[in-house]
């Protein structure tokens, strides 16, 4: 309800800059290099299979010069309500939350969740315009979709030469996998 | 990309942002390749807490992120061009902006990398999402339509509506 | 108001405010206490809206946002569109600017009505509308359901029965008291945000909504979709609201003794209990995934109460009488809780892989479709809705000595 601005259909945006702790900064390149090579923790982040896309960026100079901390960008397309995406996130990925959050000066931790909430509320700032390629569809209907696709154009193209009954059994398991989130 | 916005002008950005139409009227529509992006306007740095050293900005800042298919360089090309006239309309309130002919530099000398970058669907570009959307869609109102037919019914059905996308 | 009454009719009166406070005063020395509960026969309880509240003095900031905006306001966010929109909602319940609440409960017919008759002269000219209700045979609503068997297991209220709590490795434990009554520990660990003190403790906020009941229409649709079987048409049903008709759980043997105790792991694709089915929807359990971390702090205590005269079975033909459910719901936060529940898993389907699939049975405003999983899946779809609001609002329910500093002694 708070920020009309942040939502676009189904998706909601979520921006925040946050100052890093001096020396955290390493820390978190070593972190971005790692899980680009791992996908550990990213996995954990994708299982809720709320969020679109995500990023993390560190910031050396704003306004064009350095300032005491480096910030910490944080900018995130996802679905749902901005409490429940924040409460999911404290309760299946806290370990992922400090290790990217706890380089910012004044982090609460996640529990409670409402100290978190209202850290998030004091850093993040109001899109004044967000814009989806595909407002309507949340991430899951895009991964069923993405799924499902080419099993459709397989059975395209395998129809014509099938039988009836053989082309049944085709169709119901295209629907059920259709059906089935994955 | 991050960019400080010039004094006195803040008010009329933030306007501009606002008037612009939401959806499949904005003008972010017509850039291809572009799944998601936002302008969001930085006022002030929140502090976090002692002892950290304060730092104040100067001016605000206007932030713009997007995620889009392909690569920087094509990206760039592709914003412009797809923006026209609102590129300038929006960056022109931002310190040292050369006009849309000419922009391509500066966006690019804005631009913040990314760190650590999050994607459910990273390799679907955007066409394909919809497509797939779309053929999803159609698959489960017709397997809805047909489910009381029979089988020759249902194929016929099937391949009318498909088998284009072989 | 948290306690189970076993009432076995309600009446809910709908006050405006000549002087609330001397209201509030004569009310305190009238409402129910745990403390004398299980003596007593016929009961009387107050709620507060936001208009009240802020009629007898007290700072709006104090008081969440959705409440003081009123379910009216938000009716657009919680589906309440189309048919259900509050344009079309029974103005002589909660009327818009209705100050309280004032709900009478009895399980003996006498007490109730002796109570009831004195609450209203008590109330005078401040009372513009009431609302009955009772209960119909069997613990039942009116599509036919047993209702009202599952509500979460409270620490340190009340018994621990398994199922009724939040799942965990060896069992269940109870939630929090906190989640439903302020001034105690939370879920998150915390004592969850409240009024000042003396508002602070042992208070609650409470849902109430008006449901209109399509009685016919849906027994229309169970003949249109499996003709006139009778076992074929209930099993319909009880796919789409997810328990049978006599309450036993689709998960579980109809002659296991615990119809709560199950969870819904063990039936991830939904071929047993559908992936929408009305209470997979309302509760979860670990259907979310991540055990049942994702759902735990979006539990409500139900107290709600069908209305109308039933209308006699086998009649597919409406007769233009209003029946349905007073739903009444109980939780610490309502954002948090009921408009969650509301919101994300009644009016849609993507928390269940479902996409923009509503609750069949309540939720949505138009025609909908709910795939019943199997192989190949089953589609059937409403052409409109079942279930139509046709009033409600949000209230803060204070403790007895919250209602004296309300009334300023």
């Amino acid at each position: 309800m708070k920020r009309a601005g942040n939502r676009r259909g189904q998706a909601t945006a979520l921006t925040i800059l946050t100052p890093v702790r001096p020396r955290w900064h390493l820390w978190l390149r070593a972190w971005f290099a790692l899980a680009r090579v791992l996908p550990l923790q990213r996995w954990t982040l994708l299982r809720l299979q709320r969020i679109h896309f995500a990023r993390f960026a560190l910031v050396s100079r704003l306004d064009g010069r350095r300032l005491h901390s480096r910030h910490l960008l944080f900018e995130s397309n996802f679905n749902g309500n901005w409490h429940s995406y924040l409460e999911a996130f404290c309760q299946v990925f806290p370990k992922g939350m400090w290790g990217l959050w706890g380089s910012a000066w004044g982090w609460p931790g996640v529990a409670p969740v409402k100290g978190f909430k209202d850290w998030v509320e004091r850093n993040e700032f109001e899109a004044s315009h967000y814009w989806s390629a595909y407002p309507e569809a949340t991430t899951r209907d895009i991964l069923a979709a993405l799924d499902t696709e080419p099993r459709i154009r397989a059975l395209a193209q395998a129809a014509p030469d099938m039988d009836p009954e053989r082309f049944e059994a085709a169709w119901a398991d295209l629907v059920s996998a259709a059906v089935r989130a994955p | 990309m991050v960019a400080p916005v010039l004094e006195g002008q803040e008010q009329e950005l933030e306007d501009t942002l606002l008037a612009l139409p939401a959806g499949t009227q904005s003008p972010l529509e017509g850039v291809d390749g572009l799944h998601f992006a936002r302008w969001v306007i930085v006022p002030h740095l929140e502090y976090g807490a002692e002892p950290q050293p304060r730092d104040r900005l100067e001016r605000q800042l206007l932030v713009f992120t997007c995620t889009f298919d392909g690569t920087l360089d094509r990206h760039v090309g592709e914003l412009l061009a797809g923006l026209g006239q609102t590129a300038d309309d929006v960056w022109r309130h931002c310190d040292g902006w050369p006009g849309r002919a000419n922009a391509r530099a500066w966006l690019l000398d804005h631009r913040v990398r990314t760190g650590l970058f999050v994607a459910a669907y990273p390799k679907a570009t955007r066409e394909e999402v919809r497509g797939a959307l779309a053929a999803r869609e159609k698959l489960l109102n017709l397997a809805e339509d047909t489910q009381h037919g029979d089988p020759q019914g249902k194929r016929r059905d099937f391949l009318e509506r498909f088998a284009s996308s072989t | 108001m948290v306690w189970g009454f076993g009432a076995q009719q309600s009446a809910y009166m709908f006050v405006h405010f000549d002087d609330g406070p001397a209201l509030m005063g004569e009310l305190a020395g009238r409402v129910a206490t745990a403390k004398f509960l299980p003596e007593q026969s016929a009961i009387v309880n107050v709620a507060l809206s936001g208009a009240g509240l802020l009629e007898l003095g007290v700072c709006r900031d104090e008081f969440p946002g959705e409440l003081m905006d009123g379910m009216r306001v938000r009716a657009e966010m919680l589906g309440d569109t189309g048919p259900s929109r509050p344009e079309k909602w029974d103005p002589g319940f909660a009327a818009a600017g209705t100050h309280a609440v004032v709900t009478v409960s009895g399980k003996d017919d006498q007490a109730f009505k002796q109570l009831a008759a004195e609450t209203r002269t008590l109330l005078g000219p401040q009372l513009v509308g009431e609302q009955a209700a009772s209960m119909l045979g069997g613990n039942r609503e009116h599509f036919g359901f047993a209702d009202g068997l599952s509500q979460p297991s409270i620490e340190g209220l009340g018994p621990d029965t398994p199922g009724q709590g939040v799942p965990t490795k060896k069992g269940w434990r109870p939630l929090k008291a906190g989640e439903f009554v302020l001034g105690y520990e939370d879920e998150d660990g915390v004592r969850p945000p409240a009024p000042e003190y003396p508002l602070d403790r042992n208070a609650t906020y409470m849902v109430l909504r008006k449901l209109y009941q399509d009685v016919a229409g849906f027994r229309r649709f169970l003949f249109d979709h499996e003709g006139a079987d009778e076992a074929k048409q209930s099993e319909l049903a009880s796919k789409i609201v997810g328990r049978r008709h006599d309450g036993t759980s689709l998960l579980l043997d109809p002659e296991a003794p615990e119809q709560n105790d199950f969870r819904f792991g063990g039936d991830p694709e939904g071929m047993r209990c559908p992936l929408g089915a009305h209470v997979r929807r309302s509760n979860p359990r670990d259907a979310l995934g991540f055990g049942a971390r994702l759902s735990s702090r979006h539990r409500i205590i139900r107290r709600g109460m069908p209305y109308g005269e039933p209308l006699p079975g086998g009649e597919t033909v409406d007769d233009g009488a209003d029946r349905g459910l007073i739903f009444v719901c109980f939780c610490a936060s309502i954002e948090r809780q009921y408009e969650v529940v509301q919101t994300q898993w009644c009016n849609d389907g993507d928390a269940f892989g479902l996409g923009r699939e509503p609750d069949l049975l309540l939720g949505g405003d138009g025609s909908a479709r709910m795939t019943l999983p199997g192989n190949p899946p089953r589609f059937v779809r409403r052409k409109k809705p079942f279930v139509l609001t046709r009033g409600g609002e949000y209230l803060y329910v204070p403790s007895l000595s919250g209602l004296r500093a309300l009334a300023g002694t």
